[in-house]
């Protein structure tokens, strides 16, 4: 192991004298060796003049840069390049599609598959531009035949039968004039309120409590959820066949039936809104304290 | 209980308020039962009822009250004070026989104190 190593040893000795003697002389005179262009020195780049022109001359537009470079040749050897490349590819496409033809089934079968798919693409594409346009003319068209046509508004009732509020958009204001409305049944219901404000504020002296409303407001907005909610109904009170709404709020500490009601006159506004036991309301809704069914009006 | 009143006032606000009546009783009352066109001065056939809200305000009277009497609170609540007599109260020339009175065996015979929180009147038609 020794002896190998010592003789490996003295080989590489050998060799290490052998590259100086080859190459030292190389790098003092790199002529001797061939290296000269390696170590021949670059000479010193000249430093360039200054640019004396304007910074506007100087900023080149970008027609100007294509003209220099059209100028200087480079542009069209480019183009050229670009021009035999396009007809080479559309040769070597040609060429493909002639052998795929020559082969016979099979590649017919694949450009016919390739076209089916194409002609499948193209129809979905129309059919989908076809349904946008109908969609968009049926849009149009409901609109123009609801505004040519009266309003009717509909909802469904809590026992769930569809129910129309109104057949036409327009009533009288309490000066008897037509006033046109809008929205729908629920808005309308929203937008119920007293004659006045004093008008409210009285009832709601009177009648607050029975909801535990503790402003005027509250006690107005309770009376607008019951009609939103509750059931419409017809009633005669004081010689007028009247709309009101009825809404069940549960059982009272004597077991009975309690009920929010909010009655309305002609007009539209609303002259009370309480709370009435089933008695109460069996006898104003139907003349017979035992008759207990709510006959929703239309 | 039946009685023949006589409209002594309509409220311009509230529809419902009527100032009745009753055997010499002045009574403000809310009409929600009214199928008709009311005149002041006019006597109608009517029907008490009381509403209660928040439970019955029913309590034996001490002896230093004054017995048989209707007192006016606020709005159409009022307090009657009279004999409890087989489920029904005599208060002066009133007389309520609303079924929550069957509900208090236990003051039968003595004289009580009834809150009631609306007094109701339906006229009725004859």
């Amino acid at each position: 192991m020794m002896g190998y190593s010592f003789t490996a040893y003295r080989w590489f000795r050998r060799l290490c004298a052998v590259w100086l003697l080859l190459l030292a002389p190389g790098l003092i005179v790199p002529e001797l060796v061939g290296f000269g262009a390696v170590a021949e020195a670059k000479p010193a780049r000249e430093a360039r003049p200054r640019e004396t022109r304007p910074r506007e001359a100087r900023q080149e537009t970008r027609p100007a840069r294509e003209a220099r470079r059209i100028e200087r040749g480079s542009g069209t050897r480019s183009e050229a390049k670009r021009e035999r490349l396009r007809e080479r590819q559309s040769a070597r496409t040609e060429t493909r599609r002639e052998s795929f033809r020559e082969r016979g089934r099979f590649s017919d079968r694949g450009f016919a598959r390739t076209e089916r798919r194409q002609e499948r693409q193209r129809l979905r594409t129309e059919q989908r531009r076809f349904n946008t346009d109908r969609s968009s003319d049926r849009r149009m068209l409901t609109r123009e035949r609801r505004a040519a046509q009266p309003s009717r508004s509909f909802s469904i009732n809590r026992a769930g039968r569809i129910e129309r509020i109104s057949n036409n958009n327009s009533s009288r204001n309490k000066l008897g004039k037509n006033v046109i409305r809008s929205g729908s049944a629920a808005a309308s219901r929203n937008r119920l309120n007293f004659g006045n404000s004093s008008t409210l504020a009285s009832h709601f002296q009177k009648h607050g409590k029975e909801f535990g409303a503790a402003t005027a407001k509250a006690y107005l907005k309770v009376g607008r959820d019951i009609a939103r909610t509750g059931y419409k109904v017809r009633y005669n009170y004081k010689g007028e066949r009247r709309t009101g709404y009825i809404a069940f709020m549960g059982n009272s500490s004597r077991g009975e039936a309690k009920f929010g009601f909010v009655g309305t006159n002609r007009q539209g506004v609303i002259t009370t809104i309480h709370t009435k036991n089933g008695a109460d309301a069996w006898k104003m809704l139907n003349g017979n304290q035992r008759d207990k069914n709510i006959r929703i009006a239309r | 209980m039946r009685y023949t009143a006589k409209v002594m006032g309509l409220d311009e606000d509230i529809e419902e308020a009527v100032l009745l009546s009753i055997d010499g009783i002045v009574l403000n009352c809310f009409a929600s039962v009214c199928p008709y066109q009311l005149q002041i001065g006019a006597e109608y056939h009517v029907q008490l009822h009381t509403t209660i809200f928040n439970g019955c305000d029913i309590a034996p009277v001490d002896d230093g009250e004054s017995h048989a009497a209707v007192n006016y609170i606020d709005a159409f609540s009022y307090v009657f004070v009279g004999l409890l007599s087989k489920g029904r109260l005599i208060a002066d020339r009133i007389i309520l026989d609303d079924a929550v009175l069957l509900d208090f065996e236990s003051f039968e015979g003595s004289t009580v104190r009834f809150k009631v929180d609306r007094l109701d009147v339906w006229f009725l038609e004859d």
